[in-house]
């Protein structure tokens, strides 16, 4: 017997099986929830915060998937499956009242869309967390070949939300990059560009149809997937607004949407709808009366590290509009190749 | 692998797919009792850093896991780990059947209570994840040339403390393994 054939008769391990479906959703969710409370204990000051920004539409569907099924197990039998009344009528008639200034055609047609998101987001110094304001600009291409121009200024307001102290209190940054080209990826609900949207169905029902095909089998909800898909896409600022009504449509097809109590003086007479799901609420505020998208938000429904429940970790509100370029001291300020770590200032990604 | 402007949600989704059994065998090989806490840890810092993932990721991934097993490993009591060791070089933690029966729990944990960590982990990695040596020297951190002088050493001094146990036949290792590049 070979030393080689000694220490493979004795692997503890011989082989690990696949996860099932519902194994690999909790996973992938534990591991969303793993890089979210690395952010919020990072003692980087705000570069960690702007990775909420980036978590993963089908990992906050696995979030959601999670969610649901707690929900099936505790929920009493006459839980009703339809989204309440009130959420539809109120969806509906926001997608009715929204103006359309600029058409999905319109954006799609456009050099350049400009993207303004304004809102705070939940940044964390260790034994501190703050909620930071964020302003950022986007010049987002319609060619897959040219690069998304941004400039963010962050931390011009600072709230404090648990700790004491400020030796940590993030400063005002103001950053100027663009990114790389988008390239020859496939684009789609996960990566929308302006291609892909102008060829989804403008019909609410073909609309929900094409999303449904899209998130079946993501997990155990392809509710919650589809709510968290439209409310990425929403948050992303690429839709037109009369796709931004049909998807006000399409959420009120929705089973399980419902309408949340206003928690933000700032929100008066909007509505705030959701859709439950066990952990980071995601939550659409919209204003019936005018169609307008408000904001979009992340709250937490469980404690998560020294982050109490109930804490708004994110809200963004979103504008967009078409133009023709970018800002000519925009490109300027861009001035060399990004180098490897963390984004210097005027840098282009390579 | 798509280049690193192209990993995205489902990219990730892929490689998850496709290795974490990989990566949790691994863990559950070296630490069962945190193996799945390893592996999230893993594909945590995989999403993070995904633009720094070279190609290949599976060795980034085994070195990934590797440091986060290392880390636990010393954060436990160190007491208890030297209190389980001396139990098992006790001359009664094999037993006499197992021993004439060559069971190869027995005689591995035997081997393993004697050779030093860096060869114990060589041999697994050779022997138990099959990685061939430039994937080993990337775990490591060494040159491949480095980690094929590592690996020989390892089994020599395998075969020669099994003898010295008593082993009833342990021969020359048949696995050959690629030239250093």
């Amino acid at each position: 017997m070979t030393v080689d054939q000694l220490l493979r008769d004795a692997n503890p391990v011989p082989a690990v099986q696949p996860l099932s479906t519902r194994e690999r959703n909790l996973m992938l969710h534990t591991i969303h929830e793993r890089i979210n409370a690395d952010t919020l204990t990072s003692r980087k000051p705000l570069r960690g915060g702007r990775r909420f920004f980036l978590v993963p539409a089908t990992w906050l569907a696995g979030v959601a998937v999670a969610g649901v099924v707690g929900m099936a197990v505790l929920a009493p039998a006459d839980t009703p499956m339809a989204p309440a009344a009130n959420a539809a009528e109120l969806l509906n008639q926001a997608a009715t009242n929204v103006p359309i200034s600029t058409s999905q055609s319109a954006l799609s047609s456009s050099p350049y869309i400009k993207v303004h998101k304004v809102g705070q987001v939940l940044a964390s110094t260790g034994p501190t967390g703050w909620m930071v304001s964020t302003d950022r600009t986007e010049y987002v291409p319609l060619a897959d070949t040219e690069r998304t121009w941004i400039v963010e200024a962050t931390a011009n307001q600072v709230t404090q939300v648990y700790g004491s102290g400020t030796a940590n209190k993030p400063r005002p940054e103001t950053y100027v990059w663009a990114t790389r080209p988008a390239g020859a990826n496939e684009p789609g609900w996960a990566r929308p560009n302006q291609a892909f949207l102008a060829t989804l169905p403008l019909d609410p029902q073909l609309l929900r149809d094409r999303l449904y095909e899209h998130v079946a089998g993501h997990g155990f909800s392809d509710d919650a997937a589809a709510f968290t898909a439209i409310s990425d896409l929403l948050k992303s600022g690429y839709a037109g607004d009369d796709l931004r009504a049909c998807l006000y449509r399409v959420l009120a097809l929705i089973p399980g949407v419902r309408i949340v109590a206003v928690d933000d003086p700032s929100l008066k007479g909007a509505t705030v709808f959701t859709l439950d799901t066990g952990q980071d609420q995601r939550e659409l505020v919209i204003a019936p009366a005018s169609g307008e998208l408000l904001a979009v938000r992340t709250k937490l429904i469980a404690n998560m590290e020294l982050v109490p429940a109930g804490t708004v970790i994110e809200q963004i509100r979103v504008t967009s509009a078409a133009v023709t370029g970018v800002p000519a001291e925009l490109r300027a300020a861009v001035v060399g190749p990004c180098k490897p770590g963390p984004r210097p200032n005027g840098c282009y990604e390579q | 692998m798509p280049a690193p402007q192209s990993r995205d949600e489902r990219w990730f989704e892929d490689l998850f797919d496709r290795y974490h059994p990989h990566v949790l065998a691994y863990a559950r090989r070296r630490l069962p009792s945190d193996a799945e806490d390893v592996a999230v840890d893993v594909f945590a810092a995989a999403w993070t850093e995904r633009d720094r993932m070279p190609d290949a990721p599976l060795p980034w991934l085994y070195r990934c896991a590797r440091n986060r097993v290392l880390t636990r490993q010393r954060s436990r009591n160190r007491h208890l780990r030297l209190t389980l060791k001396l139990t098992r070089l006790s001359p009664s933690a094999v037993s006499p059947q197992a021993a004439e029966s060559g069971d190869a729990d027995e005689w591995t944990r035997r081997l393993f209570d004697v050779l030093p960590d860096a060869e114990i982990e060589i041999l697994k990695l050779a022997i138990w994840e099959e990685l061939p040596l430039t994937e080993i020297a990337y775990v490591l951190g060494c040159s491949p040339g480095a980690a094929r002088t590592r690996l020989y050493r390892a089994r020599n001094h395998a075969r020669e403390t099994l003898a010295a146990l008593g082993h009833p036949a342990t021969g020359h290792s048949a696995t050959t393994y690629p030239a250093t590049p």
